[in-house]
């Protein structure tokens, strides 16, 4: 590969508490994810693969390690000017579209959040106007812009979060279990989503879940944690064609399927 | 009652009040559970699954009524005629069948146990409460029972608060509780949801062999259909409050035939093969406080036919364990073929299978 890539992270390190409590979330994790690419990272719950999107986006600040994004360090310490501009190219959206939404805020308004930070329009009716393009975009009617939160369906809120992530124009979203706690038929309808605008709008994705057939339809590159490590890193179709840890093939034989003779292994080995 | 049932609901109907009217959200369910057999009820959130399983436990929210319908729970003995838990006093099945014939796994685990207790109290208080059995014994026979559900110390077990133990280890107390007093029946509501893929392999593993063990009928709630191909003998799929098909897991799986099912069987992700577009339904399942008219599926249906507008189909039996509710099965009509996508996957299913006889 000769592209150069649009996120580089270096053994980054995160801690949670201090002292004697101190506990190893993230251990000198390292990836890269070139543009319009989509890498996935999964793993089990406590595995730290939301802790390193977190700190990706500077929720949380880097214990040790560098990120390296478009070819700037951002992982120091950030002046005002450079949170700002990070927070135009770099946006995550969350897994519960619920408690990611300000419930008092009309949907319009949480979509605009960013262009008003920005400055990014001259007029009122600009704005609108925006807005309303990329809820176009995103298959949310025109009437909801004035609607709040809690009028719409689970689906419909995460297509809230996603236009109010992606009418900033960012060169990396950050997905963090986007469609968890949706339903089976909606899940779909917002992966296909995700996928269509990151082709159309090319924007290269952390896809961070722990459904692993969801991941295989996403992702073009997959990385496993587990206990905070990145253990095994590879394209998609290696990692679940012909996976070299034994704790990733563990993952995968524990997934249950659909139609059992699909994978093409035994499936139901000894775990 | 037929048989080899120890479960039969007919035409059960359950209302709850919305701004002031009721609306009916078990919209008449028809449901047998065959004895010694895993049944999985498998539906979409608001579908009412849920509400369906609490009613046969007396568990349902306090503003819920049954407005119509028998659920027919068969004597332990088997000679008599099934008591119709409808008709009893909330009181009376928490007293006689809760626990001692229908034990229940509810999805959480962390707020299912009380946290203020050791998990051996918490075990040996139904050993008391119900059995009048004295601290002892009760003990002797909560160790035994936590070594089964696959607890590897039970005697530190028994003595830990639930915030020790972690997620699977606690869902396997909560089965261990759910088992405790024999019962012939378990229901499970999504109990592997808020667990992880490598947990939810081993506590499916659990449930089978108990099941196999204590010869239990099991109904088991969830929306995830890779666990219901893992775990079910016989397939319900509910929408909008009723039974839209049933039929054995290979008819369920293999031969579908109503088109919701066609929908939630394709919208699974395949793991071992990268899709250019996944499979959706389109649109959202209805609001039922709003009123209904006709077949609530006909909107979201690229199948529907014009009278499934106007009126909600009957079931149509396909074979003795196969029926569903949809008017392309009627006679009148030729049922289209399976989903190219779908058609695909199950296909291949023998060719992958030869395959790897080769490779072998």
């Amino acid at each position: 590969m000769t592209e150069t890539p649009l996120l580089t992270v270096s053994n980054l390190k995160q801690y949670y508490g201090t002292g004697k409590k101190r506990v190893r979330a993230v251990e000198d994790v390292s990836f890269t994810i070139c543009p319009e690419e989509t890498f996935a990272l999964v793993g089990e719950s406590g595995s730290g693969k939301t802790t390193v999107g977190r700190t990706i986006i500077r929720i949380l600040p880097p214990k040790g390690g560098k990120i390296l994004f478009g070819g700037k360090d951002i992982s120091g310490k950030l002046s005002g000017e450079e949170r700002k501009e990070l927070s135009r190219k770099l946006q995550m959206i969350f897994q519960d579209p619920m408690s990611s939404l300000n419930p008092s805020e009309k949907a319009g308004d949480i979509i605009a959040r960013g262009l008003d930070i920005h400055r990014l329009y001259s007029s009122r009716t600009e704005r609108r106007e925006k807005v309303l393009s990329i809820m176009k975009e995103v298959g949310l009617p025109e009437e909801a812009f004035d609607r709040y939160p809690s009028q719409f369906s689970g689906g419909q809120r995460q297509r809230i979060a996603i236009a109010r992530a992606l009418i900033m124009n960012p060169e990396l979203l950050i997905a963090d279990e986007p469609v968890s706690a949706l339903d089976v038929s909606v899940r779909a309808q917002i992966i296909n989503l995700l996928k269509e605008l990151q082709r159309k709008r090319h924007i290269a994705m952390l896809f961070i879940a722990h459904d692993l057939a969801l991941v295989r339809q996403i992702s073009d590159r997959v990385g496993v944690m587990h206990e905070g490590k990145l253990i095994e890193t590879g394209t998609a179709e290696k990692i679940f064609g012909h996976p070299s840890q034994p704790y990733t093939k563990k993952l995968l034989d524990s997934v249950p399927v659909l139609y059992p003779e699909d994978t093409g292994s035994s499936g139901t080995g000894e775990v | 009652m037929e048989d080899n049932n120890i479960l039969e609901v007919h035409n059960l109907k359950i209302s709850l009040p919305v701004r002031e009217k009721r609306v009916m959200f078990i919209r008449g369910v028809d449901l047998s559970l065959p004895k010694g057999k895993i049944l999985a009820l498998v539906g979409e959130s608001g579908s009412g699954k849920t509400l369906t399983a609490r009613s046969l436990m007396s568990l349902l929210p306090k503003a819920a009524r049954i407005e119509s319908g028998e659920i027919l729970l068969k004597s332990k003995t088997g000679d008599e005629p099934g008591t119709d838990l409808a008709k009893l006093s909330h009181a009376r099945i928490v007293n006689t069948v809760n626990a001692r014939r229908i034990g229940m796994v509810f999805q959480d685990p962390l707020t299912t146990l009380n946290p203020t207790m050791t998990v051996g109290k918490q075990l040996a208080e139904g050993y008391k409460v119900h059995e009048h059995r004295f601290a002892g014994e009760a003990k002797k026979r909560a160790l035994e029972l936590l070594a089964s559900v696959g607890l590897p110390e039970p005697e530190r077990c028994f003595k830990q608060y639930p915030h020790e133990l972690s997620g699977g280890m606690r869902q396997r107390v909560i089965i261990a509780i759910a088992l405790s007093l024999n019962p012939d029946i378990l229901i499970c509501d999504e109990p592997t949801t808020s667990l992880d893929v490598t947990i939810q392999a081993r506590i499916l593993e659990l449930l089978k062999k108990l099941q196999a063990e204590r010869q239990l009928s099991v109904l088991y709630i969830t929306h995830d259909l890779g666990v219901v191909a893992e775990i079910a003998d016989i397939i319900y799929v509910m929408y909008a409050g009723r039974i839209v098909e049933e039929g054995s897991r290979s008819d369920i799986l293999y031969h579908p035939a109503h088109p919701y099912t066609w929908g939630l069987l394709s919208s699974v992700p395949d793991m071992s093969f990268k899709e250019e577009r996944l499979i959706s339904i389109p649109g959202t399942p209805p609001d039922l406080s709003s009123g209904l008219r006709g077949d609530p599926f006909a909107p979201r249906n690229a199948w529907a036919l014009p009278e499934d507008f106007e009126e909600e189909p009957p079931m149509f039996r396909l074979s003795s364990t196969h029926a569903v509710r949809s008017r392309l099965y009627d006679g009148a009509h030729t049922p289209p073929p399976l989903p190219e996508n779908l058609a695909r996957r199950i296909g291949n299913r023998s060719s992958a299978a030869e395959k790897e006889e080769r490779h072998d």
